[in-house]
């Protein structure tokens, strides 16, 4: 019965089982994602509200957006707080991970401590850190004292607001950390063995062997931090609100006002895709780059022609 | 004088070991003071959320906070339970949650086994497909989705928190196929000429290679499942159905914070679940490295 | 080494099954969209007994509607909850010949004790309908306009704020004018407050009926009146008045301020409270004659929003954010921790004094200045959804929750202010030692939120806030300034869409 297949080549029967494999995606993908995506991108030519007829205006959501000083600014917010975000996200979650990177007594409960931000959620985080924030008396600027620092007022001011929501988000770096310390075990041991034999000092070893090694999952939280560094939406939402005068208005948040607030679906669904093309940049250039660090070691095998 | 010889080498040993000891000393308390002083920073949040939920009412607004409270009201803990029926709303969390991460780990895995070590024409161009689908915000996705499930009669079930996830999930595939393809192809070839099949190097070897990995997989997915508000907000509409994100807000809506202690007593035993497996399941994702040796 | 113990065969079986499970429960539970369902009395999503067991389809509503799910009965149809110490919740079965009407209402602790109450009496009462309780916390937008989109709206929904004019724009809402006039006398209509029954009308259509009245007023922290030794002024005092007190109550030591005198909202949403106090200076943002213009460049306008900059930026009296209130989130919260002399805010907080507070503290109506009391009547009512299958039953249950009893029975379970003059009193005496009497006789001059009226009101309302905050928490600008902005921006969002 599957004669047929046996008579095929090795790549066809490669090209096969590919496509086997990622079919539940492909389902999923047509089922669930195809239909809402489209129709998105249906409603950004739109005007809109899925409550009453709609009406066809080319391309005048984006023509407006255009004129929009409220988008900019929110497309500016959220830059700002994509770029101020990732290096620290990646350095400081890096840093746990190769703190937190052995076996002895106690590890087991550090990494958890470490992890509990990143799974506590709702509105007793937003009180935490209404608290936290205080000026005068908040965890953070105490610590910063101590340093002979005084500290601004965070969410309450126009400068500090975007600042505050990224440090807030720092702390769920828990979850970056779970994922370097994964990538981190599975360095081989020879590997740093062979390198001490050729006398490599602790600063070679990490930039020679544990960098490289770990590259893989670098990448990772490079590209999933840019996507959802853009989509920067509940912090700004429950914290702020978008506030003071807009200054932690993101894109997403944006969104989200004029969808459901305002009810203006089409105009959102524009922002959206804007939005979208943002990222999808990002993420392709990220993708260029990776051949020249990203090392594999089962190499990454260029496809078949075609591609 | 073998015996001294012994003797001797054991003597220089435990010294050597010693030294060695005295010489990591400095190093070990750094280390210790990183990472005790990091962890501290990290556990404030829950601290506080923990030593409020213990205190009494008025002790809340007490600022700069107590943070031993005294009295301790453990009371509050019995109270989240019977005014609303957390219990349930835990019962069915775990349900949607664990249903949803076994699909989503099972699928992604297979998923990201293609993407990572078969090639097939169009595979970059999909893979980037794939990580599309978390580009576009889900505010303007989510009344066609709401429509869509409308149509399968799926509101106020559970299916539309459970179902899609049985069709991988992108951030999954994406963390897997990293995994996957840090794996020698040696491996595969040799086991190919042995007559292995694709799902043979997907199972026994690609599987069991990257259990980290799969650990973690999992791991983030039953948080992202566990916390998930959006979807159970608009997807379920009684209170039999609610999950815990859901069901909780009863203790936390803005213009009625019930009580502070009552809200972050019901935070801390939302979370608390997370935190025990988390805890326990380190091994998994964390500890069953030995293998890497197999490269 | 490797035996291919999985052939090929398997590969695909083992990808096609874990589809085609999927796929399976997706097909039981897409049986019969009951959106069809014609002219049954039934309504279909809801009369769908939904029984609480994972990936386990829903059973198909043209089954009979009284029919138990399969796995058992565990749930009889009366629904009475088994006794056990955990509150129990039990889905909502109608029996033959019921209609289910699903109600979606608050779902904070207090309310939803009440509608369960309710419901008990009402299903007692009105055998023929069964209600589905439906409880959403505050993030209730998303989902009712999905809902509304997709057909599957509750029947009806409390609804707060601003939103009953949008909804009756896009044709969503059945207008309650028919229900009025055949089931409310003058009595009844009457009973309601002026101010917010005309709110919940848009050219003599009838849009939603109040549920409850959220007003404002001025919190006295008492303790500090005595350690100040400041007279709380009567229940009529002026602006003057007003300004003189709350700065004898701000309390600071060298630069360090122990205890602001005053605050009011300032960020966000909290805006809507400083509009009150405009109006009490004989200040408009609309001209009397015409909700869609705008008036904020009026000189009295101008003037009063002077006024409160000056408390805060001038006076330096005010706590501006919640940064000068030691941490707290809400201004609730500093209110009752001590941090504040006064606070101009809602009388919802009431309904959250906590156990046991130890200071004293009373309430003032808001100052009577050249406009009056300045009174603003919230807009929470209730709404008929336009899908409904049961329009009739559902205006039953909204008629019974806005009943004088039940209103008052609201007011005791969830500490809301009656929408009706007639649970007043009952609300008072929940409070004996507050002066709540005299901030609840202003009601009967309180005006509708603004919002409710106008046009493009979210639009309007969202480009007029952070110009809010740009005054009175970045005060980078001045009131002319800003008020000249917040007209530019109201005219311009006035166009918008």
């Amino acid at each position: 019965m599957l004669g047929w297949y046996s008579r095929l080549s090795f790549s066809r029967k490669e090209e096969l089982a590919g496509y086997l494999f990622i079919l539940p995606w492909l389902i999923g993908f047509v089922v669930f994602q195809a239909g809402a995506m489209v129709t998105a991108l249906a409603m950004s030519f739109l005007k809109a509200d899925f409550l009453s007829p709609p009406t066809f205006v080319g391309t005048r959501n984006f023509e407006r957006l255009i004129d929009d000083d409220t988008f900019f600014k929110a497309l500016g917010n959220t830059a700002v707080y994509a770029l101020g975000r990732m290096p620290f996200v990646i350095v400081i979650g890096l840093s746990i991970a190769l703190l937190l990177n052995r076996d002895r007594w106690g590890v087991r409960g550090m990494r958890t401590l470490y992890f509990l931000p990143s799974v506590t959620s709702g509105v007793a985080v937003a009180l935490l850190w209404i608290w936290m924030f205080n000026p005068d008396y908040g965890l953070i600027n105490s610590f910063l004292a101590l340093f002979g620092i005084r500290g601004p007022g965070w969410i309450w001011t126009e400068e500090w607001a975007l600042p505050g929501l990224i440090v807030v988000s720092l702390w769920g770096v828990g979850s970056s950390m779970l994922i370097y310390l994964a990538g981190l075990r599975g360095v081989p041991v020879e590997l740093y063995e062979a390198a001490s034999l050729d006398g490599a000092g602790p600063a070679r070893k990490f930039f020679r062997i544990t960098l490289p090694m770990i590259s893989p999952t670098l990448f990772y939280t490079l590209i999933t931090g840019i996507i959802f560094s853009y989509q920067v939406f509940l912090n700004a939402y429950i914290l702020t609100n978008g506030g003071p005068n807009n200054a932690t208005l993101t894109m997403v948040l944006y969104v989200y006002r004029k969808a459901f607030q305002e009810f203006q679906m089409g105009y959102a669904s524009a922002v959206a895709w804007v939005l979208f093309m943002i990222i999808l940049l990002f993420t392709l250039l990220v993708f260029r780059s990776s051949s020249a660090w990203v090392y594999y070691e089962g190499g990454l095998r260029r496809t078949g022609p075609g591609t | 004088m073998s015996a001294a010889v012994v003797v001797g080498s054991q003597a220089e040993e435990r010294a050597r070991a010693r030294a060695k000891l005295l010489r990591r000393a400095p190093l070990e308390v750094l280390w210790a003071v990183a990472a005790f002083g990091g962890a501290v920073l990290f556990v404030v949040p829950f601290a506080w959320m923990l030593s409020t939920s213990l205190k009494e009412e008025a002790q809340a607004f007490v600022f700069p906070p107590i943070w031993i409270p005294d009295p301790v009201k453990w009371s509050t803990y019995l109270d989240v339970f019977t005014i609303q029926p957390t219990g349930l709303f835990l019962r069915n969390t775990v349900i949607v949650a664990g249903l949803a991460v076994l699909g989503d780990v099972l699928s992604s895995s297979l998923v990201a086994f293609g993407f990572a070590r078969l090639r097939f024409r169009g595979r970059d161009k999909l893979f980037i497909l794939l990580l599309a689908t978390l580009m576009l915000p889900q505010h303007v996705t989510l009344i066609p989705h709401y429509i869509l499930f409308r149509l399968l009669g799926w509101v106020n079930t559970w299916l539309p928190l459970i179902v899609p996830y049985w069709f991988s999930t992108p951030l999954a595939v994406f963390l897997l196929r990293q995994f996957f393809l840090t794996i020698s192809y040696e491996v595969d070839d040799a086991a190919r000429i042995d007559g292995a099949g694709f799902l043979d190097l997907f199972w026994r070897i690609a599987l069991p290679l990257a259990k980290p990995a799969i650990g973690v997989v999992a791991m983030m997915a039953i948080v992202t499942r566990w916390n998930e508000f959006t979807e159970p907000l608009i997807y379920l509409s009684t209170k039999d159905q609610f999950t815990i994100s859901v069901g909780l807000r009863a203790f936390q809506t803005e213009q009625n914070f019930l009580h502070v202690p009552v809200l972050m007593a019901s935070s801390t035993v939302a979370v608390l679940p997370l935190i025990v497996l988390f805890f326990a399941g380190q091994r998994f994702f964390v500890q069953g490295i030995s293998l890497s040796g197999m490269r | 080494m490797f035996r291919a113990r999985f052939t090929r065969r398997a590969v695909l079986g083992a990808v096609v099954t874990s589809a085609a499970a999927a796929a399976v429960s997706a097909c039981g539970g897409s049986a019969p969209a009951p959106t069809s369902a014609p002219a049954q009395p039934t309504k279909p999503a809801a009369a769908q007994p939904t029984k609480p067991a994972a990936a386990e389809p829903t059973k198909p509503a043209a089954a009979p509607a009284n029919v138990n799910p399969p796995g058992g009965a565990v749930n009889p149809p009366g629904g009475a909850p088994a006794a056990t110490a955990a509150p129990t919740v039990v889905p909502v079965q109608a029996a033959a010949g019921q209609t289910v009407v699903r109600v979606m209402n608050r779902n904070d602790v207090r309310y939803q004790k009440f509608m369960e109450d309710w419901i008990k009496g009402f299903e007692a009462k009105n055998s023929k309908i069964k209600i589905q309780n439906e409880p959403i916390p505050n993030d209730w937008e998303q989902k009712l306009t999905a809902a509304l989109a997709a057909g599957a709206a509750p029947d009806t929904a409390a609804v707060y704020g601003h939103w009953f004019r949008i909804y009756m724009e896009k044709n969503q809402i059945v207008e309650l004018t028919q229900y009025v006039s055949k089931d409310f006398k003058a009595d009844d209509t009457n009973d309601f407050l002026p101010g917010q029954w005309k709110g919940m009308q848009l050219n003599g259509k009838q849009l939603a009926i109040p549920q409850y009245i959220n007003i404002n007023a001025l919190y006295v922290n008492k303790d500090a009146a005595k350690e100040m030794s400041a007279e709380i002024p009567g229940n009529d005092y002026s602006y003057e008045q007003m300004l003189a007190f709350i700065t004898k109550m701000h309390k600071k030591t060298g630069d360090k301020v122990d205890r602001f005198g005053f605050t009011t909202g300032l960020t966000d949403d909290g805006f809507i409270r400083v509009i009150s106090l405009i109006w009490g200076q004989g200040g408009q943002i609309n001209p009397p004659d015409d909700i869609n213009k705008f008036t904020f460049t009026k000189p009295e306008t101008v003037k009063a929003f002077q006024w409160i900059h000056d408390i805060f930026w001038k006076l330096k009296i005010g706590a501006v954010t919640a940064a000068d209130m030691g941490g707290l989130a809400s201004q609730g919260d500093a209110f009752w921790a001590g941090k504040l002399g006064t606070m101009f805010q809602g009388m919802h907080f009431f309904g959250v004094i906590p156990e046991g507070l130890k200071m004293q503290f009373d309430v003032l109506p808001p100052p009577k200045g050249p406009g009056g009391r300045g009174q603003r009547a919230s807009m929470d009512g209730y709404i008929i959804a336009k899908s409904t299958k049961a329009a009739d039953q559902s205006w039953d249950a909204i008629k019974d929750l806005t009943s004088p009893d039940v209103e008052k029975a609201q007011a005791k379970a969830a500490y809301l202010i009656p929408s009706r003059r007639s649970g007043f009193d009952t609300y008072t005496s929940m409070f004996p030692d507050k002066n709540v009497k005299a901030v609840l006789s202003t009601t009967d001059e309180a005006r509708p939120d603004p919002r409710s009226m106008w046009n493009n009101a979210a639009p309007t309302w969202n480009a007029i806030k952070p110009i809010n905050e740009e005054l009175f928490v970045v005060n980078k600008i001045t009131v002319e300034e800003a008020m000249q902005k917040m007209q530019a921006a109201a005219e311009k969002a006035q166009k918008e869409g």
